[in-house]
């Protein structure tokens, strides 16, 4: 998550070979051309994102001393509020809170909050892109962060978010191996 | 209706109509039954769940009146460590751990972590279904849970979504009047 620009991948459940398993394209829509821009026309993002406050919380292990330490895990807590929203670009501001959770090791069995604050905007608009000769219609959303306690780191990364049937949605972070790790977030409209 | 490649939830995207907003039915392919069924035997479960730990977690607001008075979440954490897996099924081991997270209000306990006494298995399974004018395929997770504190017990079914990193996704509908249960999100180790 400190990471820039993780930029949403394609896969291809578009592509379906023979014993290739699913992987799915975080796009909405894939098939004919003409077909992706009615899909998109008929869904401004203001009626995607129709919720004004969204909360989720993921899970990570960046790979931090203190994380080997204590075998922790670090959890974010993510807050979206609404700031403006338009047929083209719905605008949230972000807050966002990060614990340690450690296992139980005598001298790392707590939990706690860290100090700093990680606030900033995160912007959703829908798209449309060619590929293999269709086009697919995705959600793509532009987070810009910064951290109240360190005016020198800046978080900046854009992503595919996937809706869900029940309004709720998600996107992938993609994490490095080796025992490291970022959870999707998986948001839900809470109001 | 028109319905070919759907993808990743995405469902009646494909059958909008004017004004008519986005709902996914969070299957993996929707459309022709042949190709339907091409797609799940290109994609058996042990091809999908690929990991042998996952580990994921979720955010809920619960009614009662502490997170009423304190604004309190609740985050549940889960781990799955793999027991079995064939090309029909993936069969996990549960352990799950709870802690309150958020409010900073004077008079309230911000964090706390519960013991983990809940465990369970959840068993993976690619289906197939037919719906009335295509063949849909999706990713069932089966979850059997019970405290190890007391006599609860739980059962219930819910669809997987597979996200391009190969991480899941399962949606866990809550109620509304800012009570809320955010989606489930693991990520392979």
């Amino acid at each position: 998550m400190r990471n820039k620009h993780v930029i949403g991948g394609m896969a291809a459940l578009a592509a379906l070979c023979a014993s290739q398993a699913a992987q799915a394209n975080n796009a909405i829509y894939q098939g004919e051309c003409s077909r992706a821009y009615q899909v998109k026309t008929n869904s401004p993002i203001n009626t995607l994102m129709k919720h004004s406050k969204y909360k989720a919380v993921s899970m990570h292990r960046f790979g931090e001393e203190s994380e080997k330490r204590c075998d922790a895990d670090k959890i974010f807590h993510w807050e979206l509020t609404l700031t403006s929203s338009t047929t083209s670009m719905v605008s949230y501001s972000v807050k966002r809170k990060e614990f340690y959770f450690s296992k139980n090791v005598p001298t790392c069995d707590r939990l706690y909050s860290l100090n700093n604050s990680v606030i900033g905007t995160v912007n959703f608009t829908t798209g449309v892109s060619e590929a293999n000769g269709l086009c697919e219609v995705y959600i793509w959303s532009d987070w810009q962060l910064t951290d109240t306690a360190n005016a020198n780191w800046k978080g900046a990364f854009a992503n595919r978010s996937v809706v869900m049937n029940d309004g709720s949605f998600v996107q992938a972070q993609p994490g490095p191996s080796g025992g490291l790790f970022n959870t999707p977030l998986a948001f839900s409209g809470v109001n | 209706m028109v319905r070919r490649k759907i993808f990743g939830t995405i469902a009646a995207l494909s059958a909008l109509s004017v004004a008519q907003v986005a709902q996914a039915e969070n299957s993996i392919y929707q459309g022709p039954c042949d190709r339907a069924e091409q797609v799940k035997a290109n994609n058996t479960v042990d091809k999908i769940m690929k990991y042998s730990t996952y580990k994921g977690v979720s955010l809920h607001r619960f009614e009662d009146d502490l997170a009423a008075a304190c604004k309190l979440d609740t985050a549940i954490i889960r781990t799955l460590s793999l027991q079995s897996r064939t090309t029909t099924q993936a069969k996990y081991n549960l352990v799950r751990k709870t802690i309150t997270v958020g409010s900073q209000m004077e008079g309230c306990t911000d964090l706390k972590t519960y013991a983990s006494n809940t465990i369970g298995t959840a068993t993976f399974t690619t289906e197939f279904s037919r719906l009335a004018d295509s063949c849909e395929v999706y990713v069932k997770v089966a979850w059997d849970l019970r405290s190890t504190t007391s006599s609860w017990t739980s059962s219930f079914v819910t669809r997987v979504l597979v996200l391009n990193d190969g991480s899941l996704v399962m949606a866990q509908p809550g109620p509304a009047d800012g009570l809320y249960s955010t989606p489930i999100a693991f990520s392979g180790l």
